[in-house]
Order: C-alpha cells, then sequence, then structure tokens
C-alpha cells in the first residue's frame, strides 16, 4: 500500500527551512492565543492540540511525501486512542472498517447501499438506546456519526464512478481527519475536492493559509462571545425598535461561532497538505440569495450540488430547465431541512432532535428552509432568464462610479436585513413568539428611529468606501491575501489576544474592561435572565452539556475531577432528595437525604437544612441568625463544613471575637430566589427563634424573580396562596399557552412590583416576630466587576422595605475569575474563594456593626 | 464533429454567456471555470443543457460535476462522442 497519493508534484510538498520556522512560530502563536482565551474549551481543544498540532505539522512536513498520508492517519488514530481509550477506540476502528468495506464490496451498488443503510440503521438504534449496548459501544456512535454520516455517501457516490484509484491512505485519511475525532459538527469536505487538492499548490502557501484561517477562526470565536454577551438581548427584553435590531442582528451574528469553528478544522487540514477551499466566503457580504447560498457553508451548498441538485436536475429535465432548475432546488432545500435533522440525531449524545419534539420549533424551522428555499428558487428564476453580470477573468481598469457602488451597498444591506430576520425565525421557540418579538417595532421613539438611520447610513457609507478603497487597490478584505499580510495578521491578532489575555490573567484587568475580557475568554458575564437563553440549531448542538463534549474533557484528570455534574443537574438531581411543600416554594430538601453535589458529598439534617443539627429551641446566651439564600449560600460545589456559612460561624466563635456565642442556621435552598425565600422566613425561620434573618442576595433579584415566578405560577402550578400573586397573573395576562419568553414580557412591567412585594413580606415577618431583617449583599462570580451598578439598583428597595444593608467587601478579593469558580463550566464559588467569602462576610460585619444595630459586638 | 470545432463553439458560448466583457485570448483551456467563480451551479446547468442540446449527448448527473476547465468540458464532450 503505497502513500504517495495521485497527482501531487514532489516538488509541491517541500518547504523552505527558515519558512518552515516562521511557519511553526506563527502556528504556536496561534495555539497559544487559543488556549488563553480558551477557544473551544467546550471539547478540550487546546489540551489536545497545542502540542499534538505543532509536533505532527513539524514531523509531517519534514518526512517524505510518501510517508506523510500515513503519518497523518496514524495521528489521526492515536488520538481516537487517547480519547475513547484502547478497546472502544478498536470499536470504533473496526466499525469504520466495515462501513468503509461494504463500499468495496463486490456486489451491485444497490446492495451495498442497502447493506449500508442496515449497518446505519442499528447504529442510530443503539445510539437512540433502543438496542442495549455497553458504554463503550455508546460512546463512538457521535464521532461515528461525525466522520461517516455525510462523507460516506460522497465517497460511495465517487467510487461509483471512479476511474483511477487515489491509494488507500488517501481512501483512509478521508476519513481519518485529524480534528475530527474532537469536532463532530465538522464541514462536509467532498471527496473530489480533498482528492485533487492535496498539495496542489506550493507547500509553504497551503501552510500559511492554513495557519491564517486558524487564526481567523479565533478571531471569529472572540467576536462570537462578545456578540453573544453583549448584543443578545431575550426576547422578553425586545420592547421598541432599538432592542428589537439589536435582537435581529445577534440572531445572525452568533453564526460567528460556526464560521469560527470551519475556519478552524479546515486551516488545521491545510497544515497536512490538503489545501481545501473556504468554507465560508465573506457571507455577511452576499447581494442575493444565489449569492448568500454560494458563500455561507460553502462544502453544505457542494454536498447538496453533487447529491441532491444535478441529480435531481437531470431526473426532471424534461419539464424544460427552468422547471427543473425550480424543482431541484425544492429537493436541496427540504433535503437541507431533513438532513439537519439527521445531523442533530447523530451528533447529540442523547440522540434527540428537538425540531421534532416541539411543534412550535418544528413550524419556524420549516418555515425558515422553506422561505430560504422559496426565495433562492425566485432568485434562480430570474438567473436562468437574465445575462449574469459581466466577470473579468483579469484585473482591469473599471471606472469609479460612486452610484455603482452605492446600489451594491444597498443590495448589501437590504439582503443583511432579510437574512437578519430569517435568522431570527429559526432561533425563534416558535412563528407566533417571532412575530410578537418583530410586532414590538412599531413603539419606536423618536432618538431610535434616528439611530438606526444613522446605523444604516454608516453602513452604506463604509460600503462605499471599502468598494473604492478595492478599486484603488486598497482592498481591506482580500480573498486571497499575500503571504506577507497573512503572516503579519496572523502575529497582530494572536499577538494581540494572547497579551491580552496574558495580561488579564496575571493582573486582571479593571472594572469593565476586565468583565470584556473575562468575555472574551468565554466566561459568561450576561445578567441572569440573558445566560438562561439558548438561540438557535447550532447552539443546541455546541453546548458543552453534550455528553460527548463532556466525555471529550473528562480525558483530561484536571477538569474531570470537578466536573462530574453541571449547571442542568443542579442538586440534588435525585427526586427522592426533594419534598412538594405544597406552597409557593413548590419544593424543598428532605430531611435526612444524603447526595452528590458537583462531585462532593451532600446530606442535610433532621430539618432539611444543609447544615449541623441546631436545637429548634435557642440555647440561652446565644445571639442566633438565619441565613437565608439559594445556591451560593447553600454551598454548592463545597463540602459543608467549608461553605462561607460555616466560615463566618467559626470565625465569629474564634475566643474573644464577639460579645457572645454565635450560632447561624443554613436555611439556604439551591435555585430559590426571593419569592420562595419570602416564605422561607415566614414559614421556616421563626421556628428556630432567630434574632437576625441574613438574606444573601446577589443583585440579580428582580430578572430571578421574574423568571422564577412564570415558572412557579405556570409550569410548576404552585400554589399562589397570596391575592397579590394571583392578581399579578390576572394584570399581567399570564397564559401557561404562551412560551416562557412571551410571560416574561408580559411581566415585565410588574417585576419590580414584585420584587418589592417578596422583600415587604420577608421584612415585615421578622418584624412580627421581633428578628432583625439585614439584606447581605454578595456578588456572583461572573458580575463582580459590575457589583456597584447592580447594589445601586436594589438597596434602595430592600431598605424602602425595611431592611438594614450589609455590603460584603470585596468577597473574591479580586482574584480572575477561573481562579474563583467552581470549573470552567459552573461558575459558582470554589472552596477556596468561599473560605474567603467567609473572612471577608466576618471583616464587613465588623466594619458595618455600628450601622446594623445589632444586639452582638464584635470586638475590632 | 472535430475536437477543434467543439473547443471554439463552448469558448464562444462561455464567453457570450458569461464572460461578455472579456478578450478571447484571457479564457485558456485551463482557466478554472467552477473553482473560479465563473460557473455557478446554475451556469453550469446552463452549460449542461446548451452542451446536451448542441452535440446530442446527454450527460450523467456525476458528470455536471467533472469539469472544471474548457479542456476538460471539450474532453467530456468528446469522450461522449466516442
Amino acid at each position: 500500500m503505497s502513500g504517495q497519493p495521485l497527482h501531487t508534484p514532489a516538488d509541491h510538498s517541500r518547504v523552505r527551512l527558515p519558512s518552515l520556522a516562521g511557519l511553526f512560530v506563527q502556528l504556536v502563536l496561534t495555539m497559544a492565543a487559543i488556549h488563553v482565551l480558551a477557544i473551544e474549551d467546550r471539547v478540550a481543544f487546546s489540551s489536545y492540540f497545542s502540542f499534538l498540532l505543532p509536533l505532527g505539522f513539524l514531523i509531517h512536513s519534514v518526512l517524505p511525501l510518501r510517508f506523510r498520508l500515513p503519518f497523518f492517519v496514524l495521528l489521526t488514530i492515536g488520538l481516537i486512542v487517547f480519547i475513547f481509550k484502547l478497546a472502544a477506540a478498536l470499536y470504533l476502528l473496526v466499525a469504520a472498517g466495515i462501513l468503509i468495506g461494504v463500499c468495496h464490496l463486490p456486489v451491485p451498488f444497490a446492495a451495498r447501499v442497502a447493506i449500508l443503510v442496515v449497518l446505519a440503521t442499528t447504529l442510530g438504534a443503539v445510539h437512540a438506546g433502543a438496542i442495549d449496548a455497553s458504554n463503550r459501544v455508546r460512546v463512538i456512535v457521535p464521532a461515528l456519526g461525525a466522520i461517516f454520516m455525510f462523507r460516506l455517501a460522497l465517497y460511495l457516490f465517487e467510487l461509483k464512478h471512479e476511474k483511477q484509484s487515489p491509494g488507500w491512505w488517501t481512501r483512509l485519511a478521508y476519513f481519518f481527519l485529524l480534528p475530527n475525532p474532537v469536532f463532530t459538527l465538522f464541514p462536509v469536505v467532498d471527496y473530489k475536492t480533498f482528492q485533487r487538492t492535496y498539495y496542489n499548490q506550493p507547500a509553504g502557501e497551503i501552510y500559511q493559509k492554513g495557519v491564517l484561517w486558524m487564526a481567523r477562526g479565533a478571531f471569529h470565536f472572540v467576536l462570537y462571545r462578545l456578540v453573544s454577551n453583549y448584543l443578545s438581548p431575550p426576547a422578553s427584553e425586545v420592547s421598541s425598535l432599538g432592542p428589537l435590531l439589536v435582537f435581529l442582528i445577534s440572531s445572525y451574528l452568533i453564526y460567528l461561532r460556526m464560521s469560527g469553528l470551519f475556519h478552524l478544522v479546515v486551516g488545521m487540514l491545510c497544515l497536512f497538505g490538503f489545501n481545501l477551499p473556504e468554507t465560508h466566503r465573506f457571507y455577511l457580504l452576499a447581494s442575493g440569495f444565489n449569492d448568500y447560498w454560494q458563500r455561507i457553508n460553502i462544502y453544505w451548498k457542494d454536498l447538496m450540488t453533487k447529491l441532491v441538485y444535478y441529480p435531481v436536475f437531470m431526473r426532471v429535465k424534461r419539464l424544460g430547465t427552468t422547471g427543473a432548475v425550480l424543482l431541484s432546488t425544492a429537493a436541496v432545500f427540504f433535503a437541507t431541512w431533513i438532513l439537519h435533522a439527521y445531523q442533530s440525531f447523530w451528533m447529540r449524545a442523547d440522540a434527540r432532535v428537538p425540531m421534532f419534539e416541539d411543534w412550535g420549533l418544528f413550524t419556524a424551522d420549516a418555515l425558515f428552509w422553506g422561505i430560504f428555499g422559496v426565495l433562492v428558487m425566485i432568485n434562480s428564476y430570474f438567473a436562468l432568464r437574465s445575462k449574469p453580470a459581466p466577470k473579468s477573468l483579469k484585473k482591469r481598469e473599471v471606472p469609479w462610479s460612486t452610484r455603482a457602488a452605492l446600489g451594491r451597498a444597498v443590495q448589501i444591506g437590504a439582503m443583511l436585513v432579510l437574512m437578519c430576520l430569517l435568522w431570527s425565525l429559526w432561533q425563534s421557540p416558535s412563528v407566533g413568539e417571532w412575530l410578537a418579538v418583530l410586532g414590538r417595532a412599531g413603539t419606536a421613539s423618536r432618538s431610535e428611529v434616528l439611530v438606526a438611520a444613522g446605523a444604516a447610513g454608516l453602513g452604506l457609507g463604509l460600503g462605499v468606501l471599502g468598494q473604492f478603497l478595492r478599486h484603488r487597490g486598497l482592498d481591506p478584505l482580500p480573498e486571497h491575501p499575500s503571504r506577507a499580510r497573512s503572516r503579519f495578521t496572523v502575529l497582530g491578532t494572536m499577538g494581540a489576544l494572547l497579551l491580552i489575555g496574558l495580561w488579564h490573567r496575571q493582573h486582571r484587568l479593571p472594572g469593565r474592561l476586565g468583565e470584556v475580557a473575562d468575555a472574551m475568554q468565554g466566561l459568561d458575564v450576561r445578567p441572569e435572565a440573558q445566560m438562561l437563553v439558548e438561540r438557535g440549531y447550532y447552539e443546541g448542538l455546541l453546548t458543552p452539556l453534550d455528553g460527548y463534549a463532556r466525555h471529550l474533557r473528562e480525558r483530561f484528570g484536571t477538569i474531570r475531577t470537578r466536573d462530574k455534574i453541571e449547571r442542568p443537574e443542579d442538586f440534588p438531581k435525585d427526586a427522592e432528595a426533594w419534598k412538594r411543600t405544597g406552597d409557593l416554594r413548590y419544593r424543598t430538601y428532605k430531611p435526612n437525604a444524603e447526595g452528590w453535589t458537583v462531585g462532593v458529598p451532600w446530606q442535610t439534617n433532621e430539618w432539611g437544612q444543609r447544615d449541623q443539627a441546631y436545637t429548634k429551641e435557642k440555647p440561652a446566651g446565644v445571639y442566633r441568625i438565619a441565613m437565608v439564600g439559594a445556591s451560593y449560600t447553600m454551598g454548592r460545589g463545597v463540602r459543608g463544613e467549608k461553605d462561607f456559612e460555616s466560615v463566618l460561624e467559626d470565625r465569629l466563635n474564634e475566643p474573644g471575637a464577639a460579645s457572645q456565642p454565635i450560632e447561624i442556621v443554613n436555611c439556604a435552598v439551591t435555585s430559590y430566589t426571593v419569592l420562595e425565600n419570602a416564605l422561607v422566613i415566614e414559614r421556616v425561620v421563626p421556628e428556630f427563634q432567630p434574632d437576625a434573618v441574613f438574606y444573601v442576595a446577589h443583585g440579580i433579584e428582580r430578572a430571578r424573580c421574574a423568571r422564577q415566578f412564570v415558572r412557579l405560577a405556570l409550569r410548576l402550578q404552585a400554589e399562589l396562596n397570596y391575592e397579590f400573586l394571583k392578581s399579578l397573573v390576572r394584570r399581567a395576562r399570564l397564559d401557561a399557552r404562551q412560551s416562557d419568553e412571551e410571560n416574561l414580557r408580559r411581566l415585565e412591567p410588574y417585576a419590580d412590583e414584585l420584587m418589592q412585594w417578596a422583600y415587604a413580606f420577608m421584612a415585615t415577618a421578622c418584624r412580627d416576630r421581633g428578628i432583625t431583617p439585614v439584606w447581605v449583599f454578595l456578588p456572583t462570580t461572573e458580575r463582580a466587576a459590575r457589583a456597584d451598578g447592580d447594589l445601586a439598583a436594589e438597596r434602595p428597595v430592600v431598605e424602602a422595605a425595611g431592611f438594614k444593608v450589609l455590603v460584603i467587601d470585596n468577597p473574591y478579593l479580586g482574584k480572575p475569575l477561573e481562579q474563583v469558580v467552581l470549573n470552567p463550566w459552573d461558575s459558582h464559588p470554589g472552596e477556596s474563594s468561599h473560605g474567603d467569602i467567609g473572612r471577608q462576610f466576618f471583616a464587613s460585619l465588623r466594619r458595618q456593626q455600628d450601622a446594623l444595630q445589632l444586639t452582638f459586638s464584635l470586638n475590632p | 464533429m472535430r475536437e477543434q470545432d467543439i473547443h471554439n463553439h463552448l469558448k464562444q458560448f462561455i464567453l457570450d454567456e458569461f464572460l461578455p466583457d472579456t478578450p478571447p485570448e484571457e479564457l485558456e483551456d485551463s482557466t478554472p471555470l467552477r473553482s473560479g467563480g465563473v460557473l455557478d451551479s446554475i451556469a453550469t446547468i446552463k452549460v449542461v443543457a446548451h452542451v446536451e442540446q448542441a452535440f446530442n449527448v446527454s450527460l450523467d448527473a456525476h458528470e455536471m460535476g467533472e469539469f472544471d476547465t474548457l479542456a476538460q468540458l471539450v474532453a467530456l464532450v468528446m469522450e461522449k462522442h466516442a
């Protein structure tokens, strides 16, 4: 079996040593920036590739050409063995061998297709859980799906018409592409293009393109993170034209994550000589629907053209060219719609296809592809009837026309608006909700209209300027940048991002700047309400919570030990640890329950509290505090004796610290908001006869309590019991048949009132029983940089209700976020942070004790 | 039909339909047509429809993606004629 590929001039494969050294430096710099910015840490990208890729690239590029394909294939197989361990990797390799082998069976083509369909169906049944299989088998199915779900069809198609064998190493390399075991959402590389482009240009040029595209990919990811943090309002917060425009634009721009991913993947393949074409070509600058279809996810378009468009056209060409083209286009969009569901099935470790599980999603999805298809059909109809715009093969002097440039800018702008609209539809939970959001455009203030018009004017101006620069030979966005320009771009952007990331890690940038740096590094710095928003098909596929992504991360021990339970499986996930309350709280912990919280043991005492068992009757001479709150106060992810409540209690009871013994009863329950805690203070706290209640809040109570109210009142059907709450449901016209987003929007005008009611309820319950209510402000780890603003927003409300306010000063000691949180996937404070919070809590209490007027005192 | 006639006919068709302002000498036998952006999928269909009609041949679906240059297109037509 020869490793020498077809069609590859040997001299194309060589690169001079200085040039190779320069490329290596750029690659190392890019991987360092990717590591510091935690790009795709969802799948532990930098852990897998920081060393493997530069080293693999270096060895590969100095090997004789005939050894390169075998080296590439073996490198990928080595990665597979590392990811799955030997036994599961062998299952994968055997399954891959069978699938490829079936394509070569000496039986009729139709029989080979039939056998493959049977095998795929069997694998699908294993994936969906319809056939029992060991974990070793189940874990490899998403990887098998990622490798074979589309490429096998292309392979089989080309095999049928193959005139000359490209050699087995080329065949194997096509399936065992190095990034594929890590990236299951993978561009559908065309088999013929894959063969044809292998070292079809000088190696140095291909490698330079590879590094540039990887850098572009990383840059797209950073932009995506900024858009997702700062330009993605939830639909419920869209109340007028301004927020609506931001919402629409962000709906489209979050696709930057996909384009970033594909740039990374194809860039990596270029580093091994596969001179693949670009996957996206300035899709934001498309000037028509056909143009758009040719620019966005080009590999998908090529797949559809080869397997659907041309074959359908040839079958129905008797209808005439126009009819056949329209029918073929309709077939392409129907296939695209179905295959997106098929892709979702294989890629998701839970084998879910969300658009087929929810009628709202289904209609929005179908409508998106339907409208898109019809628009491309209309575009095709006119394209068939008109002469195409003149193209030229060589650059030639064309007189400048401002009018023509403006016309093109308007065309691009209009296309952008239409695509924003369509993408927002695709990402909506239902068509009704999408229409409801659009309906709010009518409520526009004069200033919003002016700003929108100004932004449109600026966009058009930039469009004309860009064309003018291009006309003058100063193309700001060249499709094929020179090597020097590529080098400069890589070194400049990756160097700058690396410096920012490193500086922020060491010294933490101040204030908002620090928050932006956090966002660039992948931390979620949005308000709580926005963090709950998940938008669209690709966001659903690229979630870090997917079982396959988790498996990839778990191969690296540093993450694995702290990463057993993630956000959606909030503790305690075991339903047996909860009991129904029959009131607004809906549920609370059972007494003497046991379990785990993010990998550490958890248990409740005989009263259902995560704390030592205090007697209900307060001992004589003791000052007792009831601590009320949610997961932070409960101590999610930390051992019971290490949470900040315990640390504070220990400090307070150190000899000579306080004027009398102090007990703190931890009444916190994970996920509770100010609403449930109002009931805790009224019904649970008094049983323990406390002198004071410390209600630990995070300054995001308004958004949390509105969302929770919708959930409690409409989804969980919790007993509301209070006339105010019942009337709120009526006044806000909340309706269980509406989506949560729509109900939240309706509740928004009443959110302040709801929070005020809950705080007043708490304070009254305390005062009636002679308990001092104290509102303790502890910002969340992610919003520490915004603490002043959050405090200023809620402090007047709680003071008006009658709370005394205690602010925990600098609870995280200004440490970088990654040192504060439990793990990259859970932003609750870790054990050492709980220690810091407890000590800062104590120090703040001592400093602010005069203002609090508690009946015990702390010694200075 | 001679190969040169087919070549001239197809070259003229491509120039007329898709490159109206291009001097004939710029369209070389090896100029990438599809990967170079001259022919998109609709243009490819126009070319194929024209080839089938002008040369009375029938192309298979997979052959629509086989050619990227004028030389390859001419070779395809010649193969069909053979």
